[in-house]
């Protein structure tokens, strides 16, 4: 049979054709229209984990206020802003993300990190405590308040937390 | 007579003037250090710990227990370049020399930090391999130009090879820079009269006495 663009048969072929372009078309940008949130989410993935902290805030503060809230995003946000030399953000951020999970001792634990990076030592080492009251002998806790400590000039009570951590005594 | 005025100076000086370029202790960082935030993702292993535990203790000059953790943590992370240099840094600092160099021979030369490489130049000066000292320094100093601590050192080590020339011209260069420092001055002015230049001592001597 001949090929024939008049004929029913190719009309109907480029007809799916054509729906079928235009799917795969439109299907992508319904989707970042209908759910923008998403899309920043993943790009702000992507940059973190290619390093790129900078574009990382970008991405997921635009996430965050076109409605997504989630425990990753927010974390994911901190620790970006602290890497970016932003801790008075991360602070902001983890304060809301204990808000939401107050009994988390990771949370208190980066809230605590934020608290250090920017110098803020005296509330940083209460906040560790807070942790270390939720996840009693926390090591990384304990790492982290030796590190407090040391900056702090208080050598000797570092020493004995490093010791407690490796289970020595020194 | 020159000499005496010229002894005379330098006893006085000597005594009066702060030394420049006083070294640091290991650990030195430990407060200053980039608070680059840990990675809680997972827990802390027992040779980050260990690390810092002995990082701490070389800044304590608790060098005997700075160097056991610093082993154990090599044990266990042989290839950890920055133990390994810190460790040589231990007994440098606690003049066991040989070890020091023994364990910065043990880097990759394109892994050791620029102050690993001026410490093992220091090494080299302390057993009077003045040559190899000269060559690290002149290396370093290609790369960073502008450091003026850096090229003290190598003037000084110049003049204690018998290089006055060289090592005056190092000093002068040094004093471009840093017009007022009247430590660098005053040992300018010292490898001035060892090169029997008195004339040019007292003067430069003169210099650092001020108002």
């Amino acid at each position: 049979m001949p090929f024939s663009l008049r004929s029913a048969k190719t009309r109907q072929y480029l007809t799916f054709a054509f729906i079928l372009a235009a799917s795969l078309v439109l299907t992508p940008l319904a989707y970042m229209h209908f759910n923008p949130e998403e899309v920043f989410w993943r790009k702000g993935q992507q940059a973190f984990a290619a390093g790129d902290y900078e574009e990382a805030v970008r991405y997921y503060s635009r996430a965050l206020q076109d409605g997504k809230v989630s425990y990753m995003l927010l974390d994911r946000l901190g620790d970006s802003y602290i890497s970016t030399g932003s801790p008075e953000m991360g602070v902001v951020v983890f304060l809301k993300l204990r808000k939401k999970h107050p009994e988390d001792p990771y949370v208190t634990l980066k809230l605590a990190l934020a608290y250090w990076a920017m110098n803020d030592s005296r509330k940083a080492l209460e906040t560790v405590e807070d942790a270390l009251d939720l996840k009693a002998g926390w090591r990384n806790a304990l790492f982290l308040k030796a590190g407090i400590l040391t900056g702090l000039g208080e050598f000797e009570k570092a020493i004995n937390i490093y010791g407690r951590i490796l289970g020595e005594e020194l | 007579m020159k000499v005496f005025i010229c002894t005379f100076f330098m006893i006085i000086l000597w005594a009066a003037v702060p030394v420049w370029g006083q070294e640091e202790r290991p650990g030195e960082n430990l407060l200053q250090q980039e608070r680059i935030p840990p990675d809680f993702t997972e827990d802390i292993q027992d040779w980050q710990a260990r690390l810092e535990l002995a990082r701490l203790l070389s800044y304590v000059e608790r060098y005997e227990q700075s160097i056991t953790h610093y082993r154990k943590v090599l044990q266990e992370k042989p290839d950890l370049i920055e133990a390994r240099l810190e460790l040589a840094r231990v007994y440098y600092w606690m003049d066991e020399t040989d070890k020091a160099e023994e364990l910065f021979a043990s880097v990759p030369k394109d892994r050791l930090t620029g102050e690993a490489r001026l410490e093992l130049a220091e090494i080299y000066a302390m057993r009077q391999e003045y040559d190899r000292a000269v060559e690290v320094y002149e290396a370093y100093l290609q790369e960073y130009p502008g450091e003026a601590r850096v090229r003290f050192r190598l003037a000084r080590v110049l003049s204690w090879k018998g290089d006055y020339q060289s090592s005056i011209s190092e000093y002068e260069r040094v004093l471009e820079s840093r017009p007022g420092d009247n430590q660098v001055r005053r040992h300018y002015a010292q490898v001035l009269m060892w090169a029997e230049r008195y004339d040019e001592a007292i003067e430069e001597l003169e210099k650092t006495l001020g108002d």
